[in-house]
């Protein structure tokens, strides 16, 4: 069934190249005789294993990854608030409706868009980590290792860090017991065809959304991936952080499948990040 | 000699990164500073301290002469700290101070601290 789709789209991709090679078609034709075929692309279902478990990443012989978030800030899920791509907000006196603030976390965080985020640990090259990596314009894939049992984010962001979930059905962490870390410590399991992932034991020493939402050592995240169909990645994260928001909270937002290969990239202290030869 | 210079080359080395990281409650950590009257002789004070989501916890001179917080408090608004401590004889410390270079690992806590009566400047750095 995949398989037909697939072709079905391969088809109707070189339909539109050969229409646009041809010269037969104005530009405006081939794009949109592409946009066409994209569409049907979208319909596609999502890929699966052979034992039906849903596959997060390429299928043989395939390129791509997750980019273009729906969001560039976690926002509580249902609260529309203009901010751009940094997640800077347009108006700052939206502030108190981004996330259930304590006092001392709005007003750093207010602190922090007002100075339009110059303190934010990325321009150091500090790695971002938490949702906020998800919300990199560089992508990331999910590669599921399923000899190790364990789902590996490959980000295209930071440094091209990766962090790692596992699936074996191990117990999270106990906060007093492990030394906290950028990526925190990831346990995931399947309900249906979403990937739910229990993520703690992060310091806080990075941001872990653009805009500069504080967090502490406290936080933990229930994370779900859901691939609805073949270029779309649902990500729902609940933010449970008591010593920075008055009650847990919930972020939502899609991600599209990007063909072709994450860009090269490095960070460079004191500059943006920098793209390589691609 | 040739240690020492090494261990302050590694130190100088490492600043960058030191500088830049804990982003978290403002207050949290290990802080390290001075107090005493202006131009006269200054004492060394270690504060570390600990928000618990509804406390903030902490001690200063952490060891055998340990004094323990009785009450902690910060205002968002403009960043103002107020901390009550007390000695095992006894004595109230109160310190009163203003967080500066808040977006700094390094930041600042500068104001006042009073013990025995007397109102001494006081200035910590977050190590």
């Amino acid at each position: 069934m995949n398989t037909t789709l697939r072709l079905k789209t391969l088809s109707l991709l070189i339909s539109a190249c050969l229409l646009a090679a041809c010269g037969g078609s104005t530009t405006e034709e081939s794009t949109a005789a592409a946009e066409s075929a994209t569409a049907a692309a979208a319909a596609a279902p999502a890929p699966r294993f052979a034992d039906g478990t849903i596959l997060f990443d390429r299928m043989p012989g395939e390129l791509g990854y997750w980019g273009n978030p729906s969001l560039h800030s976690l926002m509580e899920k249902g609260v529309e608030v203009p901010m751009n791509e940094q997640g800077i907000l347009s108006n700052i006196d939206d502030a108190a409706k981004v996330a259930p603030f304590m006092d001392w976390s709005l007003a750093l965080y207010k602190h922090r868009q007002a100075n339009g985020l110059q303190d934010d640990p990325v321009n150091v090259c500090i790695s971002p980590a938490g949702p906020r990596h998800l919300q990199d314009p560089k992508g990331f894939r999910m590669v599921q290792d399923r000899n190790l049992d364990r789902v590996y984010l490959m980000f295209g962001g930071g440094n091209r860090n990766w962090r790692h979930i596992n699936l074996d059905g191990r117990e999270p962490p106990n906060l007093d017991e492990v030394q906290s870390t950028f990526f925190g410590y990831s346990n995931g399991h399947f309900e249906g065809d979403t990937l739910v992932v229990d993520s703690r034991g992060f310091n806080d020493r990075f941001w872990f959304s653009n805009g500069g939402l504080p967090h502490t050592p406290a936080l933990v995240l229930t994370e779900r991936f859901t691939r609805t169909d073949h270029d779309t990645l649902v990500y729902n994260v609940t933010i449970n952080d008591p010593r920075t928001y008055t009650r847990t909270w919930e972020a939502e937002w899609t991600l599209g499948w990007v063909p072709g290969d994450i860009e090269e990239g490095f960070c460079e202290e004191g500059r943006p990040l920098a793209g390589v030869a691609q | 000699m040739k240690l020492l210079k090494s261990a302050l080359f590694i130190f100088a080395a490492a600043l960058p990164f030191l500088a830049s990281a804990q982003e978290g409650y403002p207050l949290d950590g290990t802080w390290r500073g001075e107090w005493g009257q202006a131009g006269g002789e200054q004492t060394l004070a270690v504060v570390v301290m600990n928000w618990d989501g509804t406390t903030i916890n902490g001690r200063i001179n952490p060891g055998r002469n340990t004094i323990n917080f009785t009450s902690a408090s910060l205002n968002a608004v403009g960043w103002s700290a107020h901390i009550e401590a007390q000695t095992r004889e006894g004595e109230t410390i109160v310190i009163d101070g203003v967080l500066s270079e808040l977006g700094s690992y390094h930041r600042k806590l500068t104001g006042t601290w009073v013990s025995g009566g007397v109102e001494n400047q006081l200035v910590l750095t977050r190590e």
